[in-house]
C-alpha cells in the first residue's frame, strides 16, 4: 500500500466535499422558493480494500442527493386545496351577488318596496291628486329599474363566471400538457440513473396548481409517474394527456374532455364556478322572480277592478304590462296618462279604496305564509348565509392547509442557518483533504531525501 | 420540530395579514358607522334591519297620513262652527220675529237668512286640497246647488256619503271625513228586527212620511220578503197623497243576507255597504235608507224607520225666506228644526273635533314606536364606536409587537455570528 492512496483518498474526499458544497449553494439560492425542496448530500464510505490480512477503507462517496419531501403532506395539500380553491371562489363570487343587492341600505330594493306600496297608501287618502298619482308611477318606475339593474347585473356576473370559467379549463390544460412533458423527461433522467429532483418539483407544483382548479386523483407508477384524473376522467400520464372543454347543459357550467367524457365536478375554483352559475345565481334569480311576479300578479289583480279618473271611467286596466327577463314593465297608457290609474271602487274620483288595497299588499302573507318584504329579507339573509358558509369553510380549509404547509415547511424548507453550519462543516472537511494532500506530499519528499 | 426560514416568514405574514385584515375591519366600521355593510356580516341582522326598516318606512307614512289629515279635519271643524254661527244668528233674529213690533218689514229678516243661507251652503261646498270637505268621495263638482228649475237646493253628484279611509297603524283605518249625507243629508234609519223563524214568503212592511225639498209630504213603503233561510227580497215604494207612486217603473228588489250566527246584515246586493241612496230630482226627493241596525233574531218581526231630519237644512231656510218674502212668519215646528239641526252640527264638529284628538294620540303612540324601531335598527346596525375604537387600539398594539418581533428575529441567522 504506498503513499499515493493517501492522495486518492483525499483527492476523492476533496471533490465529495466540494460538491456537497454544491448542493449547499443549491439550498441557499433556492432558500425562498416555496415550490423547492431542500437536498441533501447522502455521504457513503467507498468500497473498502482487503490487503495484507486486513480491510482498509478507501474514504468518502456521494451516495445520493436526496430530495427531501413530505409526501403525506402533499397529498393532504391537495386534497385540501380542492376545498379551500372552491369555497374562495364562491365567497369572491357570492361577496360580489351581495354588492349586487345592495342590502341593507335605502338603496336596496326592501325599502324601494316600501316606497312604491306607501306611495299607493298616500294616493288612497287624495285619489285624483295629480302630483300623488305621478308619485304612484315614479316609485313604480324605481322598483323597476332597481329590479332590471339586479337581473342585468346577475346576468353580467353569470357571463363573466362562464369567461372565467373557460379561462380556468384552458390553464388545466395548460398543466396536463406540462405533467405530461415533465413525466417524460423525468421518466428519461431516471431510467439512466440521474437525479430528477428540480423536475420533481416542478411536477410537484404543477400538480399543486392543478389541485387548486379542479379535483383530481393523482397516483404514482414504480417510474416515479404521475398519472392524474380529473374527475372520473383519466387525464394524462408520460405518453398521455387530454384536453378539456367548457360546455354548457340546461343552465349549468359543465367540463367534458375532447374525446367527449363529462367530469364529475366535486372542488376547485372551476366547480366554485360551476356552482354559482349553475345553482345559486338561478337559485336567487327564482327567489327574486317569485316576489315580483306576486307583486304583478296582485297589483293587477286590484288594480284592473278599479276604475280611471277619466270621464266616464275606465276599468280592466292592468298596472302593470309584463314581466319578462327582469323587466317589470309598467302599462304605456298609465304613464302618458296618470289618470289611468285606477283606484276608485265605484267610479267616483275622490274614492281610493283599491289604491289602499294595493297598499295592504304588503302586509299580506303571500308567499308561504310570508310577506313580500319578508320573502326578500329571507333572500337576502339566504345569500349571507351561504357566503358565511363558504368562508367558515375557507377559514378551517385554511388552517388545515397553513399546518400542512408549516409541516412541509419543516420537512423541505431551507434553514439557512443548517445550511451554513453544513457550509462551515463541508469547507473544513475540504480544507482537511487538502491538509492531507500536503501531508502525503511532505511524506513523499521526505522518502526522496532518504534516496538523495 | 425543525424550523426552516419559510415557516418563520409565512407564520408572520399570515399573523400580520390576520391583524391588518382585522384593522381594516374596524376602520371601515368606524368610518361608516355602521357595522353591517354586506347580509354577510349578520344574515339574520340584515334580514331584521329589512323588516325593522320596512315597519319605520310604514310609520312614517302613517304619521304622514295623520299630519295629512289634521288640517282637512281642522278645516271641518272650523266650517262646521260657520254654520252653527250662521245657524245662531238665523235663530236669533227669528226669535226677534216672534215680536209683534218686529214684524213690519219681512223682508229684511228674508234678506238676513238668505245671506246665512249663501253663507251655510258656501261652507258645505268648501274645499281644502281640491276635496270638498262635504262631497264624499266624489271631487267632480260641488256637493250642493241649486236644482234646474232654480227652486230648491240639491245635491249635485251623484254621491255624497262616500268615506275617505286613513291607515294610521298596521291594521287601524280612521275614517277622517264627515259625508255630506252625514252632515247636510236626510237618513231614515230601519229599526227592529226580521224574523229568523218566519216562513219563506212571509212579507213584513213598514212606512214612515218623507218629505221632498219643498216640505211636501210623501209615504215611503219597505216590504221585505222572506226568500230564503237569512235571506230577503227588499221592494220600497214612496207614494204622495194621493197615493200615487213617484216611480214610473217600481225599483228593482234588493237582496238582504244575514248572518245566520250573529243575525247582523251581511250584505245587500252581495255588497257589504248598508245603506241605499234614494234620488229622484224630478220629485226633489234625496235621502238614504240605513239598514246597518236592522237584525234578525228568534223574536217576532218588529220593525220601525227614523229620520234624522225631515226636509235638509238647505230647502228649510229657502222655505222660510219664500215664507217670509210672501208674508208669513215661521211656524215653532220650524224654528225646532233649525235648533235641531244646529244641534247636530255641534254634535258633528265635536265629532271631528275627537277624531283630531284620536290622531294626535295615534301620532304620539307612533313617534314612540318609532324611536323605539329606530333604536333596534341601530343596534343592529350601527357600532358601538368606544368598543371599536378600543378594539382597534388593541389590534394597533398586536401589529406593532408583531413589527417589532419580527424585526428583531427575522433577519437574524447564524451568518451574524461568524
Amino acid at each position: 500500500m504506498g503513499i499515493s492512496r493517501l492522495f486518492d483518498i483525499a483527492r476523492r474526499s476533496m471533490g465529495v466535499y466540494q460538491s456537497a458544497l454544491y448542493v449547499t449553494s443549491h439550498n441557499i439560492a433556492n432558500a425562498s422558493n416555496p415550490s423547492y425542496s431542500r437536498q441533501r448530500v447522502i455521504l457513503s464510505t467507498e468500497n473498502p480494500e482487503l490487503n495484507s490480512g486486513f480491510v482498509w477503507g478507501t474514504g468518502v462517496k456521494i451516495d445520493d442527493i436526496l430530495r427531501v419531501r413530505h409526501q403525506f403532506a402533499d397529498a393532504q395539500i391537495r386534497s385540501n386545496n380542492q376545498v379551500f380553491y372552491d369555497n374562495s371562489q364562491r365567497s369572491t363570487l357570492l361577496s360580489q351577488i351581495e354588492a349586487v343587492f345592495t342590502e341593507p341600505s335605502e338603496f336596496g330594493l326592501g325599502n324601494i318596496m316600501d316606497e312604491f306600496f306607501n306611495s299607493w297608501n298616500e294616493l288612497s287618502v287624495t285619489p285624483n291628486s295629480p302630483a300623488l298619482r305621478d308619485n304612484v308611477i315614479q316609485a313604480a318606475k324605481k322598483m323597476s329599474g332597481k329590479i332590471k339593474t339586479m337581473s342585468d347585473d346577475l346576468n353580467t356576473l353569470q357571463s363573466g363566471i362562464a369567461e372565467n370559467f373557460k379561462g380556468k379549463i384552458d390553464d388545466v390544460n395548460t398543466h396536463l400538457k406540462n405533467i405530461e412533458m415533465l413525466n417524460r423527461q423525468i421518466f428519461e433522467f431516471e431510467a439512466i440513473g440521474q437525479n430528477a429532483n428540480d423536475l420533481l418539483d416542478k411536477r410537484d407544483q404543477a400538480i399543486d396548481e392543478l389541485s387548486q382548479l379542479v379535483n383530481i386523483n393523482v397516483t404514482f407508477d414504480d417510474k416515479n409517474t404521475a398519472m392524474i384524473s380529473i374527475g372520473g376522467v383519466y387525464a394524462v400520464d408520460k405518453n398521455y394527456s387530454t384536453q378539456f372543454k367548457a360546455d354548457a347543459e340546461n343552465g349549468r357550467l359543465k367540463i367534458v374532455s375532447i374525446e367527449g367524457a363529462d367530469v364529475e365536478l366535486s372542488g376547485g375554483e372551476i366547480q366554485g364556478l360551476a356552482e354559482i352559475y349553475g345553482n345559486k345565481i338561478p337559485e336567487y334569480r327564482n327567489k327574486l322572480e317569485t316576489i315580483v311576479s306576486s307583486l304583478m300578479e296582485n297589483v293587477n289583480s286590484l288594480h284592473s277592478q278599479g276604475y280611471s279618473l277619466h270621464n266616464p271611467p275606465q276599468t280592466d286596466i292592468k298596472f302593470f304590462q309584463s314581466f319578462i327577463g327582469g323587466n317589470l314593465e309598467i302599462n304605456s297608457e298609465i304613464l302618458n296618462d296618470p289618470n289611468f290609474i285606477a283606484v276608485s271602487s265605484d267610479g267616483t274620483s275622490g274614492n281610493g279604496e283599491l289604491a289602499l288595497q294595493i297598499s295592504e299588499i304588503a302586509n299580506q302573507k303571500l308567499l308561504n305564509g310570508t310577506t313580500l318584504t319578508e320573502s326578500y329579507a329571507n333572500l337576502i339573509s339566504g345569500i349571507g348565509s351561504d357566503k358565511i358558509s363558504a368562508d367558515n369553510t375557507i377559514q378551517s380549509a385554511d388552517l388545515i392547509l397553513s399546518q400542512l404547509e408549516q409541516e412541509k415547511a419543516s420537512v423541505s424548507g431551507v434553514s439557512l442557518d443548517e445550511e451554513m453550519t453544513n457550509m462551515l462543516r463541508f469547507q473544513r472537511s475540504y480544507d482537511a483533504s487538502a491538509k492531507l494532500i500536503k501531508v502525503a506530499d511532505e511524506m513523499l519528499q521526505t522518502l526522496l531525501e532518504l534516496v538523495q | 420540530m425543525r424550523i426552516s426560514d419559510s415557516i418563520l416568514g409565512n407564520t408572520f405574514i399570515k399573523d400580520l395579514n390576520r391583524i391588518k385584515s382585522r384593522v381594516a375591519e374596524l376602520q371601515v366600521q368606524i368610518a361608516t358607522g355602521r357595522k353591517l355593510q354586506r347580509p354577510s356580516d349578520s344574515p339574520y341582522g340584515t334580514a331584521r334591519v329589512i323588516k325593522l326598516q320596512s315597519y319605520l318606512n310604514g310609520s312614517n307614512l302613517y304619521s304622514k297620513n295623520i299630519q295629512n289629515a289634521i288640517p282637512f279635519l281642522g278645516e271641518t271643524v272650523s266650517a262646521l262652527d260657520s254654520v252653527s254661527n250662521e245657524l245662531t244668528k238665523v235663530l236669533s233674529s227669528l226669535t226677534e220675529l216672534s215680536n209683534p213690533a218686529n214684524q213690519d218689514d219681512l223682508t229684511i229678516y228674508a234678506n238676513q237668512i238668505d245671506m246665512a243661507l249663501n253663507a251655510i251652503l258656501d261652507k258645505a261646498n268648501s274645499k281644502y286640497d281640491g276635496k270638498y270637505l262635504f262631497g264624499g268621495t266624489d271631487f267632480s263638482s260641488e256637493p250642493f246647488g241649486l236644482s234646474a228649475d232654480n227652486e230648491a237646493i240639491v245635491v249635485k253628484p251623484n254621491d255624497i256619503s262616500g268615506e275617505h279611509q286613513i291607515k294610521v297603524s298596521p291594521s287601524i283605518f280612521q275614517k277622517i271625513n264627515l259625508s255630506g249625507t252625514e252632515v247636510f243629508g236626510t237618513i231614515i234609519k230601519q229599526n227592529g228586527n226580521l224574523d229568523v223563524n218566519a216562513a219563506v214568503g212571509s212579507v213584513f212592511s213598514n212606512q214612515t212620511l218623507v218629505y221632498d225639498a219643498k216640505g211636501n209630504e210623501y209615504t215611503l213603503t219597505l216590504n221585505y220578503t222572506k226568500t230564503a233561510a237569512n235571506g230577503y227580497d227588499l221592494n220600497y215604494d214612496i207614494t204622495d197623497t194621493s197615493g200615487n207612486s213617484i216611480f214610473s217603473t217600481l225599483p228593482p228588489a234588493q237582496q238582504l243576507l244575514f248572518n245566520a250566527s250573529t243575525g247582523n246584515l251581511e250584505s245587500i246586493n252581495g255588497a257589504s255597504s248598508f245603506s241605499i241612496r234614494i234620488n229622484e230630482p224630478d220629485s226633489k226627493i234625496d235621502f238614504s235608507l240605513d239598514f246597518s241596525s236592522l237584525k234578525e233574531n228568534n223574536s217576532p218581526a218588529s220593525l220601525n224607520l227614523s229620520a234624522n231630519q225631515d226636509t235638509d237644512i238647505f230647502n228649510t231656510l229657502l222655505t222660510i225666506k219664500d215664507n217670509l218674502l210672501a208674508g208669513i212668519i215661521p211656524d215653532d215646528n220650524q224654528i225646532e228644526q233649525l235648533k235641531k239641526f244646529n244641534n247636530h252640527i255641534l254634535n258633528k264638529a265635536a265629532q271631528a273635533g275627537n277624531i283630531i284628538n284620536q290622531l294626535n294620540d295615534t301620532e304620539e303612540l307612533l313617534n314612540s314606536k318609532k324611536l323605539v324601531t329606530e333604536g333596534l335598527i341601530a343596534g343592529e346596525e350601527e357600532i358601538d364606536v368606544a368598543k371599536a375604537i378600543v378594539d382597534l387600539q388593541q389590534q394597533d398594539y398586536l401589529l406593532q409587537v408583531s413589527y417589532k418581533l419580527s424585526a428583531m428575529i427575522l433577519p437574524k441567522s447564524i451568518l451574524d455570528l461568524l
